[in-house]
């Protein structure tokens, strides 16, 4: 059996090939579901992101209140590109939650930075 | 004082405040995969350390676990609490350090739950230290030979198996036969002979009735004020359970460290293996004998090394631990009490046909040893004590063969009669511990044959009898005796005066 790191590794590896995401998770998922590992899938896409960013490519999630400008996306961008010295390619994802109140949440493999006004408040106990 | 909370309260804020500015920057973070049974597996936190905390971020706020499997891509974390408010897909971030509870004065007089918080309906529990939950045990130069006596009261202990400060003691047997008995009249005796000694009673699973009754028992008896009681119930999460003896040593050790002497009371250690073998099998670590992991031998093993006697360097402190296992039917080769009688210097072991032919407590002269005790035996108790076990042991197997015939010579005639009052003797209420002068002056009087005509079923009146003249004409004497520094030869002025006074008490008793 292949493990879950491997496979991760070698579906990291078409995608920045430049092999079509659609296909590559289509023939991951046939090997998960002919191996009876369907319950894997979640574990298996996190790894994938992990081995992205060890091949410099960093899949970052941004949630905010409002939309970002264009200069907030550069400073994040900025901000991952001086954690991980080796990502070259930054792919930004945008959620809009205003339930965040202010601030920013940037998500990314294995990493967080949350600045929102709702987590503060949380911490702070209010 | 209401400007004084307002001071307080901004000072908390404020330093609420810097905590949260200084957390600029990408930190690790994981991600629940899946949670149920009070374990949540979380995946991505590469960096997580054994043991170490996480915290968990719900819509409820945050939940706290600890890092217990750490494997290639996911990391199972048993959950230190509610773990329905726990979900997939909740963000797992690193605390940075390994579990603390508070440690310190603070704490005594006061029910805890492994987590150092109060439960006793008191005010929170503002402690000024903390100490490590898991702790490396100390080294070899660190530590000293077991020499002073921890004087449990009880006098069968004291005189055949006596305990020393910094040994580990256990206590063994089937359900209801004493073991819980025998460390509360040991943490009482502590308080009534005033030796300074502080109790730490971790009480793992058991009924919370019984641990509201025990605490109201030490209250009575004056000895709370020098306790702490850390209690789980059996409706606690498996983790409380697991955690909740070494939460109590860590109390305990605080007193260690500062060179002052603690005592440990884990009850009991069966349910601990019980609650260990849970988490394991459902963090899916492969079941080896009885379905218990293969560390079950280390979970006891690094617990119980943290007694110690430490050396004069480290100041001298100690810390006892009184283990308690449970049997059933009497077995103690099972695996829990093997491991358990491998790691101690000893055990008492206490029999169920003993308890209920009323010898309380019920003792098994036979198979209970203490490995280490003997140096710190007081000289007192010990020159009178010395072949008590002996002849204990040796009473209860003719006492066995005697019931099939009636035929015996004098000696063993003798030998049964004496071995009857030596019982009978040994018995003890519980929550009355003996001085060293009461044990020695009892002894004494049986060893001497002064209650040799006495009717078995008064001896307990004939030592209340004796022991009552010697407190009232003899209390210099006594005083001097109880202080156990010396020797009590057979021909000593002690000896003799004890042997006076017993036969003169014996008079009122014959049968």
């Amino acid at each position: 059996m292949i493990s879950r790191r491997k496979l991760a590794e070698y579906a990291a590896e078409r995608l920045t090939k430049g092999d079509a995401a659609s296909t590559v998770m289509q023939e991951l998922a046939a090997y998960l579901l002919d191996t009876g590992r369907s319950n894997e899938a979640e574990l298996v896409v996190r790894s994938i992101e992990d081995a992205l960013l060890a091949k410099g490519i960093a899949l970052v999630t941004v949630t905010s209140a409002r939309a970002l400008t264009s200069d907030a996306k550069a400073s994040v961008e900025q901000l991952v590109r001086s954690e991980f010295s080796q990502v070259s390619d930054v792919i930004l994802r945008e959620e809009i939650d205003v339930s965040v109140l202010a601030g920013v949440k940037v998500s990314l493999a294995g990493a967080q930075l949350d600045t929102t006004a709702k987590t503060k408040l949380e911490k702070l106990g209010v | 004082m209401a400007e004084l909370q307002v001071k307080e309260l901004s000072g908390e804020l404020q330093a609420a405040i810097a905590g949260l500015s200084q957390s600029e920057g990408l930190e690790s973070a994981g991600v629940v995969i899946r949670v149920g049974d009070g374990v949540a597996w979380v995946h991505g936190l590469s960096k997580a350390g054994y043991s170490e905390v996480l915290e968990i971020d719900t819509k409820s706020g945050v939940v706290e676990a600890f890092a217990l499997n750490l494997m290639e891509d996911e990391i199972g974390a048993v959950i230190l609490g509610d773990d329905s408010q726990v979900s997939a897909g909740d963000t797992v971030r690193l605390k940075g350090v390994v579990l603390e509870v508070p440690v310190g004065p603070e704490l005594l007089g006061r029910v805890v739950n492994p987590l150092g918080v109060a439960i006793d309906g008191g005010p929170a529990i503002k402690a000024k230290q903390t100490g490590k939950v898991e702790r490396e045990a100390i080294g070899v130069l660190g530590r000293k030979h077991v020499h002073e006596p921890l004087m449990t009261g009880i006098m069968a202990i004291d005189a055949m198996f006596p305990i020393g400060r910094g040994q580990r003691e256990l206590i063994i047997g089937d359900r209801q036969t004493g073991k819980t008995a025998i460390a509360i009249d040991t943490m009482i005796n502590q308080a009534k002979q005033k030796t300074g000694v502080v109790n730490v009673y971790v009480a793992i699973g058991q009924k919370l009735s019984k641990v509201a009754r025990l605490v109201e028992r030490l209250k009575q008896e004056g000895v709370m004020d020098q306790t702490i009681v850390v209690a789980t119930g059996p409706a606690d999460p498996a983790s409380m359970l697991y955690l909740a003896p070494y939460a109590g040593t860590a109390m305990g050790e605080y007193f260690r460290d500062k060179g002052e002497h603690a005592l440990m009371v884990y009850d009991d250690l069966t349910k601990h293996a019980v609650a260990y073998r849970q988490m394991s099998l459902l963090l899916r670590r492969p079941p080896g004998r009885e379905a218990f992991p293969g560390d079950v031998f280390y979970l006891h093993s690094r617990l119980l090394e943290r007694s110690s006697k430490l050396s004069d360097d480290l100041g001298a402190g100690s810390l006892t631990a009184l283990p308690i296992i449970e049997t059933q039917a009497g077995d103690i080769s099972a695996y829990i009490p093997t491991n358990v009688i491998s790691i101690t210097d000893g055990q008492i072991f206490m029999e169920t046909d003993l308890f209920y032919q009323g010898i309380r407590p019920a003792i098994s002269a036979g198979l209970s040893v203490s490995r280490v005790g003997g140096d710190a035996q007081t000289k007192a108790v010990k020159s009178v004590s010395g072949h008590l076990k002996l002849g204990l042991s040796q009473f209860r197997e003719l006492a066995s063969f005697a019931q099939f015939g009636s035929d015996l010579d004098a000696d063993t005639k003798a030998q049964i009669d004496r071995g009857q009052r030596l019982t009978e003797l040994l018995k003890q209420p519980q929550y009355q511990p003996m001085s060293i002068w009461e044990q020695v002056a009892s002894i004494v009087a049986v060893d001497s044959g002064s209650f040799d005509g006495v009717a078995v079923a008064k001896i307990k009146d004939a030592q209340a009898a004796m022991l009552t003249k010697l407190q009232k004409d003899h209390k210099k004497e006594m005083t001097e005796l109880n202080k156990g520094a010396e020797k009590v030869e057979k021909d000593s002025a002690v000896a003799k005066l004890i042997e006076k006074t017993a036969k003169a008490a014996a008079k009122g008793f014959e049968g």
